[in-house]
């Protein structure tokens, strides 16, 4: 029998993570095209394990961001010659993130001030 | 506007496509789920526990497949679509119901309709008139024998009113005529006719686009009959355009079939007095 691989006590709360959800996955893409499970992997790796979303709500988060533009996707084979949805930032998807990366920058910053005062 | 034409695209593709969409998403969470358990087997978990520690970590698939299809189905038009389809099918297997359903819903429209038309016409509708709440009806009534009746003024009292009171700008009398002959420029026409004395435009705020307004000594006995515009019934803003501003005061005179007349003045084509069953602010008896 094995363990469950978890870090609870460093975990970040899914709903702090749910307003930021769409930025770090336009983050995430902005290495080339990846399929669903490839992006919520990629999320924990870059995130050391802190940031584990609930997978399954990325997928909406996906759908919503390629009907607004920001991505968009086919499908494709992957190494191991599974069928898979590939999601691909666009043009637009660029600018979002680049927006709401200043975005952020700013309200951290900002936070980090009034904690450090 | 791009975005909108997409979202109805995909939201009307997905009305022809919905066990497609709804496969394609079934697809794509079935893989994940796949890769996520193979990764923890490879981790050392057995099989079926790699895959209920996947399936926790993943959430719940159903409620989760529902939210994707939200977004990439069709959304409210589907719906709406189903909703048509069901009540269609509905009226077809229930025909009475439905014609009593379907004539219900008619005549209560139609009440309804009518009824606002009336509220509107009477009530909500500015008159096109200059300070139109102040325009009110006078009724002059008399009492025979405990039972009150409607009189028309004469010009006598039509003349005390105007002269005695001070809080009236215009007063004016009109009566409506049946349709008449008209001889006009030769070719007889129909036209409504409505007889009026002074004061009665003014009390409109509109003034004549051509000639003058009506004045007391027109009412006065022995004057010459004054015809402001005989109005076409069945073409309307003919007179305009026979006696249009451009060509002055017209030189043919409008001919009563009953009365000889002399036309002098042509009221603007705005101009149509409303009848209304009761003044907008008010009913004043005098």
């Amino acid at each position: 029998m094995g363990g469950v691989v978890a870090k609870a006590a460093t975990r970040t709360n899914s709903d702090q993570l749910h307003g930021t959800l769409d930025m770090l996955v336009l983050k995430t893409l902005q290495n080339g095209p990846m399929h669903g499970y490839a992006i919520a992997v990629r999320l924990e790796q870059l995130s050391s394990e802190v940031l584990q979303v609930e997978e399954g709500s990325l997928y909406p988060a996906l759908y919503r961001m390629e009907a607004r533009g920001a991505l968009s996707s086919e499908w494709g084979v992957t190494d191991t010659g599974r069928r898979a949805r590939f999601y691909k930032l666009t043009r637009a998807g660029k600018t979002q993130l680049a927006d709401e990366t200043a975005s952020w920058v700013r309200l951290t910053a900002a936070v980090q001030d009034v904690l450090g005062a | 506007m791009a975005s909108l034409f997409r979202t109805l695209h995909r939201r009307l593709r997905a009305l022809w496509r919905r066990d497609v969409i709804t496969d394609e998403i079934t697809d794509e969470m079935v893989f994940h789920l796949d890769q996520r358990t193979e990764a923890l087997e490879r981790q050392g978990l057995s099989r079926s526990e790699a895959r209920r520690v996947a399936m926790r970590r993943f959430g719940n698939v159903a409620r989760l497949r529902d939210e994707g299809y939200e977004v990439r189905g069709g959304g409210f038009i589907e719906t709406v679509w189903q909703d048509v389809r069901f009540a269609l099918h509905l009226m077809q297997r229930r025909r009475a119901f439905s014609i009593a359903a379907v004539l219900t819903l008619a005549l209560g429209i139609g009440l309804t309709t009518a009824l606002l038309s009336v509220v509107d016409a009477a009530w909500l509708r500015p008159l096109p008139f200059p300070n139109p709440d102040r325009i009110m009806t006078v009724v002059l009534t008399t009492d025979e024998r405990g039972e009150e009746r409607r009189v028309p003024p004469s010009q006598t009292e039509l003349r005390l009113l105007r002269r005695a009171s001070q809080v009236v700008a215009a007063i004016g009398e009109w009566h409506g005529w049946p349709q008449r002959q008209v001889l006009d420029t030769g070719e007889p026409e129909r036209a409504k006719v409505l007889q009026m004395s002074e004061g009665y435009v003014e009390v409109y705020g509109v003034a004549p686009i051509l000639g003058r307004t009506l004045m007391e000594s027109d009412g006065r006995a022995g004057a010459r009959p004054v015809h402001r515009r005989a109005n076409a019934a069945t073409r309307r803003g003919d007179n305009h355009r026979r006696w249009r501003p451009s060509a002055g005061v017209p030189s043919q005179r409008p001919n009563l079939a009953a009365e000889g007349d002399n036309a002098r003045t042509c009221r603007p084509a705005r101009f149509r007095r409303r009848r209304v069953s009761a003044p907008p602010a008010g009913h004043q008896r005098a």
